[in-house]
């Protein structure tokens, strides 16, 4: 099979995949789920694969991702030993880890820790088996990935946190390529929900152990009860072939706390989404967001923010370094409905240029329908600035690492934001090795 | 130790510094006054070698060799620092990361070893008290909300935590109220040393009470007109810069 260049001819071929994948699981799960599938496949079908004529996509460019034969080859199951996976876990961090290889669990890898009582972290597929529909939100698919994550998703995370409770170790779901084979792709699909005044930690990674050309297409559904407050920590340092798509779905119930923290440092290509939803008054919902790209390299973050009730706040701050050829793309929007008096909203991107062959787009928007509000939105693309690098250097600072410095500099204000340490060392650490490739 | 001579330096094609002529040596402190855009941090600047500041004549030794040849970074290795009128924040730059890596910059340029992460926090809690700053300022990032005197004791902290040869002080007074300028004063004054040079840029006569020059000297027209003792300074307190520069007082 020759690999589709169009978009209509990329999405014929991934609707036949779907189709061909579906059928095949037939009687894989409860009922409920297979028709959920098929209605998903359906709406792929009929959406198909966006184009740049859809406003939300005009920047990010799909082109290496369909002339690619992702989806033709299904990776074999033989899953990495520990010792190879060694060098992506988290060593300090009390963790309650669930590990998937190529989107299917792998408990040798997992490192499963009591959460006390009523709490749940395991295998999604293994939490739906005898679940009821309600239990998967039905986001109505607003693009083609998504529904084709419903349609074929094969496992991912389940973690609920019963009203009133807190955890207090960080749980997190590690999501591993084993880079075996290129054309491979996964579905990984996660549900957090927390009850009425529940506290979770919860880290999202995607990380490479090879390099293969792979697509990861996850969707995370995350709704919170009233009061309930989710620090979620997604990270997305992938393969340097692979490529990345992945949606964050988030609703909030009345004075619930969503503290996000997204860092995209990994992939050929990688997209991420946060899409915000208030269902009460009282309810915040924020990201700080740090991004890279370098040759070879496009990141692209978007937020789509919907204040649709009064009285609730959004603040996102996100910032990208960029060098080498590296593109960018950022794209926030926040609509503030007309009921939705009292809104507290803030877009923030910066972006910091250390070559002149990088590029980014960047478009914060605000549509504000409500006239009692207070939002703010602001854009900055912009080199190291001189004057910075000659207080360094007149302090005997050698330039190179004048430069070094005030990247980092740039990048420690969102990194500051990770609540967990040893991650955030470990960012800092990723991130100060990219800088000293000469940009 | 410092010899400027027939130094011309333009800004934007416009010649600030016509034919400056100034020989500092060791211990001596040296007063440099002036009117507001006299092109007294013109001449910070271009000894310090900022970009931007085009040498278009004269020279300048230091310690025998040509100053105006070294980058930045080695001008301060061979002994050269420059207290900002208006330090730099530098957000996410953490401050005693920022110290450290400076001043082991420099010793390792003096050939002298790397401190370790003990024997630094010593040393920087010996030259705290020198200024009288919080060290909490130094978790913060270099000069990040900070006040104003807070940025002006940490340029006269970094000054003394990196014990340059030549120290040219860019209106360390400005924006410091009384008891402030008392403190930074005092710490440039524990800085005085038979083997180091200072050059102090001031607007006012005011710090000159407290710490006391060798020599005044007025810049006006881009060249020093008028050099003396200290008492030339409470002369251009009570007549102004204005009979020295052909203005009505
Ligand atoms: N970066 C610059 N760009 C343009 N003009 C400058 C710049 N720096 C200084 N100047 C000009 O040079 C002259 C001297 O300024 P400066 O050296 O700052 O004076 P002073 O420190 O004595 O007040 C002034 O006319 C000022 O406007
Ligand atoms: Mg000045």
């Amino acid at each position: 099979m020759s690999a589709a260049t169009t978009v209509p001819e990329a999405s014929t071929r991934f609707g036949r995949l779907i189709n061909e994948r579906l059928a095949a699981r037939h009687g894989d799960g409860p009922s409920w789920l297979h028709l959920r599938r098929e209605a998903a496949a359906t709406r792929f079908a009929a959406i198909g694969l966006p184009s740049s004529r859809d406003e939300a996509w005009r920047y990010t460019p799909l082109q290496g991702l369909l002339s690619r034969e992702i989806g033709s080859s299904v990776p074999d199951a033989g899953a990495p030993d520990p010792a190879e996976v060694g060098a992506v876990l988290l060593q300090q961090t009390r963790v309650c880890r669930l590990a998937f290889v190529d989107g299917r669990f792998a408990p040798h890898l997992s490192r499963l820790i009591p959460l006390g009582a009523g709490t749940r972290a395991g295998s999604l597929r293994e939490a739906l088996r005898d679940a009821p529909a309600e239990t998967l939100p039905d986001a109505g698919e607003l693009h083609a990935f998504a529904a084709m994550n419903t349609a074929l998703f094969e496992d991912g995370g389940r973690i609920h946190v019963p009203a009133g409770h807190g955890v207090d170790v960080v749980v997190e779901l590690l999501f591993l390529a084993s880079g075996r084979g290129d054309g491979a792709m996964h579905h990984p699909r996660n549900l957090i929900t927390l009850g009425a005044g529940a506290s979770a930690t919860v880290i999202e990674r995607y990380a490479g152990l090879g390099s293969s050309q792979h697509l990861t297409n996850a969707v995370t559904d995350i709704v919170l009860g009233a009061g309930a407050h989710l620090s979620h920590l997604r990270v997305q340092e992938e393969d340097a072939g692979a490529f990345h798509m992945g949606s964050v779905r988030v609703r909030q119930e009345r004075d619930s706390r969503y503290a996000g923290f997204a860092a995209s440092l990994g992939g050929a290509w990688s997209r991420c989404e946060h899409h915000a939803d208030f269902a009460a008054a009282g309810a915040s919902f924020a990201v700080d967001g740090l991004y890279l790209a370098g040759d070879r390299q496009f990141v692209d973050h978007h937020l789509d923010i919907r204040h649709a009730v009064p009285g609730c706040a959004s603040r996102e701050t996100f910032k990208g370094l960029l060098h080498g050829a590296g593109r960018a793309v950022f794209d926030g929007r926040i609509v503030v409905e007309r009921d939705a008096q009292k809104t507290d909203a803030a877009l923030d991107n910066a972006n910091l240029l250390l070559s002149r062959n990088a590029e980014v787009d960047t478009k914060p928007q605000l549509e504000i329908w409500a006239d009692d509000v207070k939002c703010s939105h602001g854009a900055a693309v912009g080199q190291i600035d001189p004057t910075q690098l000659f207080y360094l250097r007149a302090r005997g600072v050698p330039e190179a690492q004048a430069r070094e410095m005030l990247c980092l500099g740039f990048a420690q204000e969102v990194l500051d934001a990770c609540p967990v340490p040893e991650l955030r060392a470990r960012l800092e650490q990723a991130v100060a090795q990219r800088i000293r490739v000469p940009c | 130790m410092l010899k400027i001579s027939d130094l011309k330096a333009a800004v934007d094609g416009k010649e600030i510094l016509r034919g400056l002529d100034l020989e500092v040596k060791a211990g001596e402190v040296h007063a440099i006054m002036g009117p507001n855009g006299s092109g007294k941090s013109t001449l910070a600047h271009v000894l310090a070698g900022r970009d931007g500041y085009e040498v278009t004549g004269g020279s300048v030794r230091f310690d025998g060799a040509d100053l105006l040849a070294l980058s930045p970074e080695e001008r301060a290795h061979a002994g050269v620092f420059l207290a900002f009128q208006y330090p730099v924040e530098l957000p996410g730059v953490n401050n005693s990361v920022f110290l450290r890596t400076a001043l082991n910059a420099v010793r390792k340029a003096r050939g002298e070893p790397e401190l370790d992460a003990v024997s630094f926090l010593r040393l920087m809690r010996e030259k705290l008290q020198l200024v009288d700053m919080r060290e909490d300022l130094l978790k913060r990032s270099v000069n990040a909300g900070f006040s104003g005197g807070e940025k002006k004791r940490n340029e006269i902290f970094q000054m003394a935590l990196l014990e340059p040869r030549l120290a040219i002080l860019d209106e360390t007074d400005s924006g410091l109220d009384i008891d402030a300028l008392r403190v930074v004063a005092g710490g440039v004054n524990a800085l005085r040393s038979p083997d180091r040079g200072m050059i102090v840029v001031t607007h006012y006569q005011r710090l000159l009470d407290y710490i006391e020059p060798d020599f005044v000297h007025v810049l006006a027209g881009g060249r020093l007109v008028r050099s003396g003792d200290k008492s030339l300074a409470l002369e251009l307190e009570e007549k102004g810069y204005g009979w020295l520069t052909g203005e009505a007082a």
